[in-house]
């Protein structure tokens, strides 16, 4: 019996040994098969199946001259949009062609989208393209440059003829520390009405001042033009400028640089337009002398809050105003210390 | 106890510690090659996508092809081409997604799914307007459809290198994982290797163990040592059995053995009893052939001298040389044979006629003799020695009467016969060392010393003889009161039945 029961207790410490090795092997496989899908996931391999369903789809079509202030916009109008169930979508944006404004509309109406921001440039066939859309049954909201001659339901965008009266206050102040010659930055190819609005609107803030106020289109019809004629500017020596007024961001770095390179700093004080980080460092470094911006994020929530309220209950303001700030070297401390 | 056996046996333990081993293995590895496969499998399927974007490029490439062939041409093949590849088109856009996500490659897929229904949409209405012959509308809908065209072809190119480099980083990354796996795998497959190692030399000792300890046993058996210890037996395994078997073995060996060793001892006790026996006669041979010599020689003179005697008339002359005459021929006698107590007793009395006549009568011996012991056969040449001694050592220097005196009677069991004297006594040391007084051990020289003057066989072979013949320590005695006092020689002969 004794026996007997030794040879149960020796079969035990077999088969109790076998069950710690299956185990420790079944532990082993296990963790190495763990830290292998740990591994996959840290390498994202299912990136592709990770994404979140919406309910309709909105495209912001624009071209895309002010790359990092539409990055704004659409980053303002993205967040928007999941807030609401809505993915909007940068038509074209990454296509490895690039379409002017009107294919990519095209683009937009023919993908048959819930809702169409859009930029316009002022051309005809654009109005006629908005017009279209909204035959489909496709809402669109023009931005910053409006079209009010078409169809469409809204636009959110600043007031053109305010945002000329800040840019003459601003040209004002310059004025009253002694300068005289004030040169506007206007777009070649701009048939859009704001633009012009806001070189009025300045005009008329600095009437009556001994001041000589002019508009110089700037050629952006062909590549890198824009740059060689703000330079040219610069380096006129018959007609000076003292104050440069620019009218986009772009206009803003290649004033901002050529400057620079010139030598004319504290010669000419420049006025520029949006918040890129090196335009406000010029601010710090006294090369420019403010700027202005827009809340761009707040512009493209608008945007998708605007074509969402017109879809929800078929019918929506026709204007959203999106707040214009100066920023110059009193404020840019508070401006960043917010940001 | 079969089943105990079966239950315990290393047969069916080492087969289930293979079986178990082998299992583990096979399983991991399955597990191994499942995973394997797996990753192989997604690697296959990375750039799967790519090759149905292909596909519906190539498609649009084809309808597009036959609907301007159409358009220019107006053929009938052309057209049931145009349907045909439209309705392949069809399909291949249908299985595109159509979500609306926050990712590019599925909101593409829904802008050219879209776009495609737009595209087929105009290509249909240019080619009924073509088969209308409306001809300026024919002309408008194929540009669209052809801006259309170029729109999707650019969304498709533009979502297979999308595509293209999504799944090149997970091809990549799914390369790498792949060597990663690999490494998990050797891993793995190390480890139970090493456990189920582990587990085969823990049951292997378990059974090499017992096996070990009994082949130790077994060598010092065969060395010869038969003292060890039973090898434990813990198992009721095949080597248990073998244990016991063997534990068995060594008991029945180690009896054995024993038993024999104890009849060889009683064979040689026999052996060395008869040997000594021999050689005690040969001793007593030997010396009655060293007398010899004289007495053959002296027999037949004292026969011519007897005859001598009795021609002349010296009767007491004649006496004495006869008696000279039987003294010596009793010596010449064989030793092998044995004597009577008639005989002995005879051979005392010529001695000690011839003493007497020799010291004139000097000796006075008495004989008291129980008639019926007179035919006891006895070792030849045990008495006439004591009376010697008697005479030599006992009455021959004392300055009064010496007495020897001869009894022989009988008992229920044996035969006493006495030899006294009243000579000069002997002391209790020289009893002693003549009572173990052993011929073997002690040569002759220390013999003679005792028994010197001793005509023939000294004391010492006389009591050895007798020891031998009757097996018997207790057989001969000697007794003195101390100096003067005489002695007294008892010899002690068991009947034989």
């Amino acid at each position: 019996m004794l026996g007997f029961l030794k040879v149960i207790k020796k079969n035990k410490v077999i088969i109790f040994v076998a069950l710690i090795s299956i185990s420790a092997g079944a532990l082993i496989i296990l963790t190495g098969m763990t830290l292998y899908k740990m591994r996959l996931d840290n390498l994202n391999v299912d990136e592709n199946l990770n994404y979140n369903s919406y309910k309709y789809h909105y495209a912001l079509v624009s071209e895309e001259s002010d790359a990092p202030f539409w990055e704004a916009i659409y980053d303002g109008a993205l967040d928007k949009g999941k807030e609401l169930d809505i993915y909007v979508e940068r038509t074209g944006c990454n296509l490895s062609t690039v379409y002017p404004l009107k294919d990519l509309m095209s683009m937009a109406i023919a993908s048959r989208v819930d809702g169409i921001i859009i930029e316009s440039n002022g051309d005809e066939e654009i109005i006629e393209l908005i017009n279209m859309a909204d035959q489909m049954g496709i809402p669109v909201i023009t931005v910053l440059n409006d079209e009010p001659s078409s169809n469409r339901k809204s636009f959110v965008g600043v007031n053109s003829y305010n945002q000329g009266q800040i840019y003459g206050k601003q040209v004002l102040e310059l004025i009253n520390k002694g300068k005289k010659n004030v040169t506007v930055l206007l777009n070649s190819d701009s048939r859009a009405a704001s633009k012009k609005m806001i070189y009025s609107s300045i005009s008329e803030m600095l009437a009556g001042k001994d001041v000589y106020v002019r508009s110089t289109n700037v050629n952006t019809q062909t590549t890198f033009s824009s740059e060689e004629d703000i330079r040219n500017i610069i380096r006129d020596n018959q007609n000076p400028t003292e104050v440069l007024v620019c009218l986009t961001a772009i206009d803003t770095r290649c004033a901002y640089q050529a400057v620079v390179d010139y030598n004319k700093v504290g010669v000419i004080d420049i006025i520029g337009y949006y918040d890129s980080e090196l335009i406000l460092s010029a601010i710090q470094k006294d090369i420019i002398y403010s700027t202005m911006t827009i809340d761009a994020k707040q512009m493209g929530a608008y945007c998708v809050e605007a074509l969402n309220e017109y879809m929800q209950t078929g019918q929506v303001s026709d204007y959203f105003s999106v707040d214009l700030y100066v920023i110059n070297k009193d404020n840019i401390n508070d401006y960043l210390k917010t940001d | 106890m079969k089943k105990r056996i079966i239950h315990g046996s290393i047969r069916v333990r080492l087969v289930l510690v293979f079986v178990l081993t082998t299992g583990v293995v096979f399983f991991s590895n399955v597990f191994m090659y499942y995973n394997i496969n797996k990753s192989i499998a997604n690697i296959d399927e990375v750039y799967l996508s790519n090759l149905g974007l292909n596909e519906l490029m190539n498609s649009l490439d084809g309808l597009h092809e036959y609907v301007y062939e159409y358009l220019n041409t107006k053929s009938t093949d052309s057209l049931e081409n145009y349907y045909l590849s439209e309705q392949a088109y069809k399909n291949l856009v249908f299985d595109l997604k159509g979500e609306v996500a926050d990712n590019n490659v599925i909101i593409m897929q829904k802008n050219i799914k879209n776009m495609s229904e737009t595209y087929l949409k105009l290509v249909d209405l240019s080619v009924d307007a073509k088969r209308g012959n409306n001809i300026e509308r024919y002309k408008a809908n194929y540009e669209e459809a052809s801006k259309m065209y170029d729109y999707i072809r650019s969304h498709i190119s533009t979502l297979n290198n999308e595509l293209f480099k999504h799944n090149s980083n997970n091809y990549e990354i799914l390369r790498a994982s792949l060597s990663y796996l690999e490494i998990i795998t050797t891993s793995v497959l190390l480890f139970i290797m090493v456990f189920n190692i582990l587990l085969i030399i823990l049951v292997t000792r378990r059974i090499t163990g017992p096996l070990m300890k009994l082949t130790k046993s077994a060598n010092e058996i065969s060395a010869g040592n038969f003292d060890i210890d039973l090898v434990p037996v813990k198992s009721s395994d095949e080597v248990g059995i073998v244990t016991k078997a063997f534990n068995t073995m060594t008991v029945s060996i180690h009896q054995y053995i024993k038993k024999i060793k104890e009849s060889m001892e009683l064979e040689s006790q026999m052996k060395e009893k008869e040997l000594r026996m021999t050689n005690h006669l040969k001793d007593a041979q030997l010396k009655y052939l060293q007398a010899q010599i004289n007495p053959h020689f002296l027999f037949n003179t004292l026969n011519a001298g007897a005859q001598l005697a009795m021609m002349e008339g010296a009767d007491k002359t004649t006496l004495f040389i006869e008696n000279m005459a039987d003294f010596f021929r009793f010596n010449i006698k064989s030793f092998d044979q044995d004597s009577t107590l008639r005989d002995e007793i005879k051979l005392v009395d010529t001695y000690v006629y011839i003493l007497n006549v020799r010291f004139s009568g000097k000796i006075n011996f008495y004989k008291e003799i129980d008639e019926s012991v007179l035919n006891y056969k006895v070792p030849s040449m045990i008495l006439q020695p004591v009376v010697e001694n008697s005479v030599n050592y006992g009455i021959r220097d004392i300055d009064y009467e010496g007495k020897i005196c001869l009894k022989a009677l009988q008992t229920k069991e044996s035969i006493i016969i006495t030899i006294y004297d009243n000579g000069a006594g002997m002391e209790q040391k020289t009893i002693d060392r003549i009572l173990s007084l052993d011929i073997e051990n002690d040569n002759i020289e220390r013999e003679v010393n005792i028994t010197k003057d001793s005509n023939g066989i000294g004391l010492g072979n006389v009591i050895n003889r007798l020891k031998l013949y009757y097996n018997e320590e207790n057989i001969f005695h000697i007794h003195s009161d101390g100096p003067n006092k005489g002695t007294t020689v008892t010899i002690i002969i068991p009947k034989e039945d």
